[in-house]
């Protein structure tokens, strides 16, 4: 009888899960200032296209495509109330990197992010998260340049 | 007095890394002053040679100390803010990596362990202590000898300028050199040092 073929799942760590903003380092976000959903990061649009042709496929990397962050702050914490000063100063952040909950797992780095919007939420007593969306450049298929 | 957001404390690590430490917030200052204060004059109250030379190995000890000791004499529990303290200084420290198109940015868990932090931890406390309670004139200064104590610099640097600061820094002489703009030699003597924390 064959062996189980058993590899490690690994451990994800939640407290890892931080927001870098180079350019603005004192918006940095790391967990004990978020709210129960951390950070999520997904990408708006594909990362290549497959072209229908009468016989079969043309392929169509995309040099980039937009990623959007959510960052769920606690109003109670006055890191949220920097990101509203930020944006009322300037919504234009430059580089970020988003840290995930696994160090087997690389940061993700956008480019030309801007602060989407801030939205301080419902003050009723009950819900403590302010949303920060931010939308920046995900640079994809490098190799298009070398072989332009 | 108005915490300057502009000077950031930039403290090597022995290796091509660095600590890139943002001040705190005047908001952070006003939560914390008392704790910073008891902190400083912990440190300070045994002459400036003594805080210069082991202030920033204790700070994060005096600190948590002081805290504990603020809470008893208000019969409360707990350190009297000075774990939220560290946290703030933690989340507003990162670390420059050096990669194949400059030093990228890394957060402290991800790039340093728990041995290693906690020296770091102490000297941006001391540097804390020494720049955030000083006078608003004298704040820059006070920046400059806290950095040069801790074997650091202090840039204005923006992120786009921070790698040439951080190449002209690695690559310049280790001796015998005048010291670039907004730096503290290694060769500073401990008077300077000194006329620079007292004034």
């Amino acid at each position: 009888m064959a062996s189980h073929p058993l590899v490690t799942q690994g451990t994800l760590n939640r407290l890892r899960a931080s927001v870098i903003v180079p350019g603005f380092t004192s918006l940095n976000v790391s967990s004990q200032y978020m709210g129960k959903n951390f950070v999520s990061v997904e990408p708006e649009g594909d990362f290549a296209l497959l072209i229908e042709t009468a016989t079969g496929a043309i392929t169509s990397p995309e040099p980039y495509c937009f990623m959007n962050v959510t960052v769920d702050l606690l109003r109670t914490q006055s890191l949220s109330q920097s990101w509203l000063t930020q944006a009322e100063t300037t919504a234009v952040l430059g580089d970020v990197s988003i840290h995930p909950d696994t160090t087997a797992f690389d940061s993700i780095d956008i480019s030309e992010t801007i602060i989407q919007k801030v939205t301080p939420g419902v003050f009723d007593g009950q819900d403590p998260i302010v949303r920060v969306n931010l939308r920046g450049v995900f640079y994809l298929n490098n190799n298009l340049w070398t072989s332009a | 007095m108005r915490i300057d957001e502009e000077l950031r404390l930039v403290l090597p690590l022995g290796d091509d890394r660095f600590c890139y430490h943002t001040p705190i917030t005047e908001e952070v200052f006003r939560a914390n002053f008392k704790i910073l204060a008891s902190t400083r004059a912990s440190l300070f109250g045994r002459g400036l040679a003594y805080a210069a030379d082991v202030g920033p190995q204790i700070a994060t000890l005096t600190l948590v100390d002081e805290g504990e000791q603020l809470a008893r004499e208000r019969h409360m529990e707990g350190d009297h803010g000075a774990s939220a303290l560290l946290s703030e200084l933690k989340r507003l420290t990162t670390v420059l990596v050096p990669t194949d198109s400059g030093w990228k940015h890394e957060p402290v868990a991800k790039s340093l362990d728990e041995a290693e932090w906690r020296e770091v931890e102490s000297r941006v406390v001391f540097f804390t202590c020494l720049y955030a309670l000083s006078e608003r004139r004298n704040q820059e200064e006070a920046a400059q000898a806290g950095a040069g104590i801790l074997g650091g610099r202090i840039t204005s640097s923006k992120s786009s300028d921070l790698n040439a600061f951080l190449r002209a820094w690695t690559e310049e002489p280790t001796s015998g050199e005048k010291p670039t703009e907004g730096a503290s030699s290694e060769a500073d003597s401990a008077g300077q040092r000194q006329r620079a924390l007292a004034s």
